[in-house]
């Protein structure tokens, strides 16, 4: 009765919690010596590379010790006995962790002299060696030759560790296990009862006996057997009224009962079935007939038991993953991860995502004018709009600090199109402003403006922190850069790295371009102002029918195309139809391909100064008549034309039109 | 100066354990097993040895026992350095004649505090 794939299934999520438990410290430590390297490697009087990267692997080593023994890939002598196992497992776990707490020694030391006022550096180290020592502590507490009880502190971790050991020497025992039972034979004729307990104990089963119902039910009551054989014609109570009373008690119900009887009454016997007796037996008994009947009906209690235990064991699993999980992320990712086997490594480790900063633009100058309540209303407006667009395009939240949110897509399910569902999230977003700022206003809250910073790399994920507080997150040098591209946001806009924009597959409609220098990167980073998303998703970033503003009859304009950086000589004649902040309404006679580059210039050349609108065309419109349409994306527009073109829509009291970004 | 030689095969810890010995002001020299251990204590003949009992080729409990039934070698101090925190490991390294015993992880004030009871009386 082994290898239900379900089972393995269970057991798979088993090991999982457990690894996801021990690992959350070495995790941890992972964490700050990418946090150390990312530090030190910048002074220059301070050479300790060589060391850092001995830290690192000696982390890495903790780590893969830690999985391996999870999936029994230890390399273990073949005779080593399972105390001898657990010798060298610790063995080897003490000595990488003491590699990482003696080099992380010398190093402060070191920086201590070189650099007394290097804090930060100091402190990481400091942290590093404190973390190592906890985990040294724990492992002598679980492995210690004495039998001291553990304390309080480290009980997750050790009752972890025993249950991983444990976990193999049960399924060890079960192998081997024969089907036997605890049985409970009632007859109040005494030979019946001796010879039927004789057979039974043979058959390597333990066994009590009862004389009467009553004494029956009373030994039940007190210690439940495996099964019941219950004779059918008892003087005080027969076998069919302790049937009923079993039925009727919580207790009792489970039970499974083999009625015994000499009557060849077919009656009776349909009787007791009726009242969930499993099986009946006819005296004489034959012993063939007796065995059959016995285990197979004890089997069926195995299952029944071990059934149960996995349901158990399997909620237990479910609500771990989900209190994990169930916060950041949405439900049918935490579907997916309870219901796919390999769909989640809980333990985390190196992985490329796109991450997700968002902050709302002078945001600590409002929220100091603000009523403390008016500003949490405001920010609960805004997360609550932000939360459910994050979830449905399969970001994971991994904090909301103050008016930020840190968010990750790719982790901790990898997709191939984690980059674009960052963007068009993003997009989404921005767009979403506007239901933000309506309710804040309804609210007689002021209006907030949102900047969105997106950059993709590879990160440490995992359960950080220490095992009293830890958390799903994520650390590296991408997720600092991030940090910075958002910082040169303006409300409404989304600036993208040039390593997001490289991994969406579909194409991006970008404004402006700047450089950006990070710290501990040499070469600037190319960021981009997004503006769009092509097919599949086609949108904008502004929502053009709304705010398009008509110009009537229309604004005569020649276009030509730039490919490259050359403009084409054949000029096209259109018309400006409509304009918004950011994008224009063409129409023309000729087809034009989307996301053909345009220079727009006045079709009398001194109007605009010989100065030119650059656009880029981003949707089809319907086709009227001879005339095509098409949207066009500002990707740059002086402000004389913006202001000349401004006077000629029909909209009063319509603000200037915002300006452009340039980041 | 006071001459270490340090036992111990695997290369990080010996790394580790003889550049924080350096620092302190300790003359030390290397071995990778328990045979090059023997070697080294004869030709380089160290005040103290830092024996790792887990070696290759030759294990610390059967090198600390050659080197203690050597005449030449047997009054150099042997710590026996060793993971395997129980009881058993003391009581083994003792009766293979190591003068001390200490765990590793190394906890480097207490290993400096043993050598330099060992190296004073």
């Amino acid at each position: 009765m082994t290898d239900l794939p379900e089972n393995n299934r269970i057991e798979n999520a088993r090991v999982d919690v457990l690894r996801q438990e021990l690992l959350a410290p070495i995790l941890s430590i992972a964490g700050h010596t990418e946090l150390l390297k990312e530090h030190l490697a910048d002074r220059k009087d301070f050479d300790c590379l060589d060391d850092l990267m001995r830290i690192e692997q000696a982390s890495y080593d903790t780590r893969n010790l830690v999985n391996a023994m999870l999936e029994g890939e230890m390399n273990y002598p073949s005779q080593a006995t399972r105390d001898e196992q657990r010798a060298i497992f610790v063995h080897d776990l003490r000595n990488a962790i003491g590699v990482v707490a003696g080099y992380s020694e010398m190093l402060l030391e070191d920086l201590t002299e070189v650099a007394p006022n290097d804090v930060e550096g100091i402190t990481y180290l400091e942290q590093t060696i404190a973390e190592s020592n906890r985990i040294l502590l724990q492992l002598d507490q679980v492995f210690s030759t004495t039998d001291s009880t553990p304390s309080q502190s480290s009980k997750s971790l050790t009752s972890d560790l025993s249950a991983v050991f444990d976990s193999f020497e049960r399924d060890n025992s079960e192998a081997k296990e024969s089907i036997s039972g605890n049985l409970l034979i009632v007859d109040d004729n005494e030979s019946n009862l001796n010879l039927l307990s004789h057979q039974l104990r043979k058959q390597g089963h333990q066994t009590r006996t009862a004389s009467s119902g009553r004494q029956a039910l009373e030994m039940m009551a007190e210690q439940s057997p495996d099964l019941v054989l219950l004779d059918l014609l008892m003087s005080d109570m027969n076998g069919f009224e302790v049937l009923q009373v079993m039925r009727k008690d919580e207790k009792l119900r489970a039970i499974p009962v083999i009625v015994v009887t000499g009557l060849q009454d077919k009656e009776g016997a349909a009787r007791c079935i009726e009242v969930g007796a499993f099986d009946i037996l006819i005296k004489p008994v034959n012993p063939m007939l007796l065995k059959a009947r016995v285990t197979a009906c004890l089997e069926r209690k195995a299952w029944h038991d071990k059934e149960k235990e996995y349901q158990g064991e399997l909620e237990k699993s479910y609500a771990f993953i989900r209190k994990v999980f169930g916060r950041y992320l949405s439900d049918d990712i935490v579907k997916t991860i309870l219901e796919d086997d390999d769909g989640l490594q809980l333990g985390g480790g190196k992985q490329k995502v796109t991450v997700m900063m968002t902050d709302i633009r002078g945001f600590t100058a409002l929220s100091q004018s603000l009523d403390p309540v008016d500003c949490v209303t405001l920010l609960n407006n805004y997360f609550g709009v932000m939360t459910p667009l994050l979830l449905k395009h399969g970001g994971t939240i991994d904090e909301f600090l103050g008016d930020a949110i840190l968010a990750i897509f790719g982790a901790p399910i990898k997709r191939e199109d984690d980059a674009d569902r960052a963007l068009l999230c993003a997009i989404e977003m921005q767009r979403a402003m506007k239901t933000v700022n309506a309710k804040n206003q309804q609210m007689g809250l002021p209006p907030i403006q949102m900047g969105i910073g997106l950059n993709t790399g590879e990160v440490v994920v995992g359960n950080i922190g220490s095992i009293d507080r830890s958390k799903y997150g994520i650390v590296g040098h991408h997720v600092n850069l991030t940090s910075r591209i958002e910082s040169f946001t303006i409300g409404g806009q989304i600036l993208a790295s040039e390593y997001t924009i490289q991994d969406c597959g579909a194409e991006v409609v970008l404004g402006e371009t700047a450089e950006v220098s990070a710290k501990g990167v040499k070469d600037p980073i190319k960021i981009h102002d997004i503006l769009g998303l092509a097919e599949p998703y086609c949108i904008t970033l502004e929502e053009t029918a709304e705010s398009m503003l008509p110009i009537d009859p229309g604004l005569p304009v020649s276009l030509a195309e730039l490919s490259g950086k050359a403009i084409d000589k054949d000029a096209l004649s259109a018309l400006i139809t409509a304009v918004s902040q950011q994008s224009l309404h063409l129409r023309c006679s000729e087809p034009l391909q989307r996301f053909t580059n345009l220079s727009i210039s006045h079709s009398d050349n001194t109007a605009w100064g010989n100065e030119q609108i650059y656009a880029k065309i981003t949707a089809k419109g319907p086709r009227l008549k001879q005339h095509y349409n098409y949207i066009a994306s500002i990707t740059s527009c002086p402000e004389p034309i913006r202001k000349h073109i401004q006077s000629l829509t029909h909209t009063p009291n319509q603000n200037d039109l915002r300006g452009k970004v340039n980041a | 100066m006071p001459r270490v030689l340090v036992v111990e095969d695997n290369e990080m810890n010996r790394d580790m354990l003889s550049r924080r010995l350096q620092r302190k002001g300790f003359e030390v020299e290397l071995a990778v097993d328990g045979q090059e251990g023997i070697d080294k204590a004869s030709s380089w003949n160290p005040d103290i040895i830092l024996l790792d009992m887990s070696l290759p080729v030759k294990d610390g409990w059967t090198a600390a026992r050659e080197l203690k039934g050597n005449v030449a070698t047997q009054s150099i101090k042997i710590i026996a350095l060793t993971a395997h925190a129980m009881e058993s490991d003391r009581a083994k390294a003792l009766e293979a004649g190591c003068d001390d015993y200490d765990t590793k992880p190394i906890d480097l004030k207490r290993l400096l505090m043993k050598i330099d009871i060992l190296l004073n009386n």
